[in-house]
């Protein structure tokens, strides 16, 4: 299942306007399946800046860190703190509690680059094919 | 095994002298750096350890107890940039393995890239006169504390039910950087080893690494269908690993936190 609100990266993030120039970021069902159990999530520190597809996190799963890559540029205004002691939101509820970061959008332009629900659905029917 | 066959993959076989745990760890990572940008080739790295050294995961925790323990018995502590938990550098054949996902059929759950590089080690196990089985236990990482070779888990390679062989992974997008140990003897606090072996135990005799390294040559270029070119580091690895080396893995900042933020990545 794909949320419809959602936009969404090729590397398997999903965006959520939740404010004025607001995102928040988390990673897709599709993603947290293929990584397997998440035990460990490392977060950025707030006032961080991203660039567009920099790496922001790490977590572990199954004896394996992966890095976290950030859809959009901007500053880091908020981490998901829960993470901490329940990296397995991430698995469980990837769309809403297991979302890892809040980002101040500093290139809105970028939005238009995202996946919509439909085309992201579409890339990870064909990727499972 | 001929490297000018053009219809096999191309991947390098590097094979270094005894090292630190910090430039053993700046090397893989390097290694993994210079993939993930394309500039350099996928590959098998077998390695060594100039003095007795404990590795931890990356989001291991080190409590004073191991840090006492190690300064007593002068083993040197190091964090890796993979996952999993405490492994003793001691007696063991230790090697890596830095490769794209595209050099090995796609897998959906990316677990499934331990399996693939196990199967290769079971072939090479039995190239070396044993039969080893593939783990099938679920991870439980939760265990901040946990040794390696105590926790036998999915896709490790056990013989008569005892673990040999264990490994841990670090992903970058599609590179995969993984980190392996293949014990070859259990010296020391039995403790540790409650659920371990050694291949020369189990071999009975003594085996030189060089046999080992053949072994995985030979399986790894058949199971994965390659040619191994051999090779050293590039100047940019050379590089990128004095600086990862001089930045990171020296550093307590990075050893005893695990909380460092610099990114060469």
């Amino acid at each position: 299942m794909v949320p419809k609100d959602l936009k969404y990266s090729k590397s398997h993030e999903w965006v959520k306007a939740v404010g004025n120039n607001t995102m928040m970021i988390g990673i897709t069902d599709y993603a947290q399946e293929e990584l397997g159990d998440i035990v460990f999530v490392e977060l950025p520190k707030v006032e961080q800046q991203l660039k567009q597809q920099e790496s922001f996190g790490v977590a572990e799963s199954v004896k394996a860190v992966s890095d976290l890559f950030s859809p959009v540029s901007g500053m880091v205004v908020a981490v998901n703190e829960a993470l901490g002691k329940q990296p397995e939101l991430v698995n469980k509820e990837p769309y809403t509690n297991g979302w890892m970061i809040k980002i101040s959008l500093a290139a809105p332009a970028e939005l238009s680059g995202l996946l919509s629900a439909e085309d992201y659905e579409k890339l990870i029917n064909e990727g499972s094919k | 095994m001929p490297a000018n066959d053009t219809n096999k993959k191309v991947w390098r076989l590097l094979i270094d002298d005894p090292q630190d745990g910090a430039w053993n760890m700046a090397v893989d990572e390097a290694i993994l750096c210079q993939r993930k940008n394309g500039e350099t080739l996928s590959t098998l790295r077998i390695y060594s350890w100039q003095r007795r050294t404990v590795s931890l995961g990356y989001f291991q925790r080190i409590d004073k107890a191991l840090a006492d323990l190690c300064a007593q018995n002068s083993i040197d502590l190091i964090r890796r940039p993979t996952g999993g938990g405490f492994v003793l550098h001691d007696q063991e054949f230790t090697f890596s393995v830095i490769f794209s996902r595209q050099d090995l059929r796609d897998q959906h759950q990316a677990v499934e890239y331990f399996r693939v590089i196990a199967t290769c080690i079971r072939k090479a196990l039995l190239l070396l006169g044993t039969t080893a089985s593939l783990a099938e236990n679920e991870f439980n990482g939760k265990d901040n504390h946990f040794f390696c070779f105590n926790n036998p888990t999915k896709y490790d390679l056990l013989i008569a039910g005892k673990k040999v062989c264990g490994s841990a992974q670090r992903r970058y997008r599609d590179i995969i950087l993984q980190q392996g140990s293949l014990i070859l003897s259990t010296p020391g606090d039995p403790a540790y080893w409650q659920q371990a072996s050694g291949l020369e135990e189990v071999l009975r005799q003594k085996i030189s690494l060089a046999q080992i390294s053949t072994a995985f040559q030979q399986s790894f270029a058949s199971e994965l269908k390659l040619n191994f070119v051999p090779g050293n580091l590039t100047a940019a690895e050379l590089l990128l690993a004095r600086q990862l080396a001089a930045e990171k893995y020296t550093q307590d900042s990075w050893n005893y936190q695990g909380n460092y933020q610099g990114d060469h990545a």
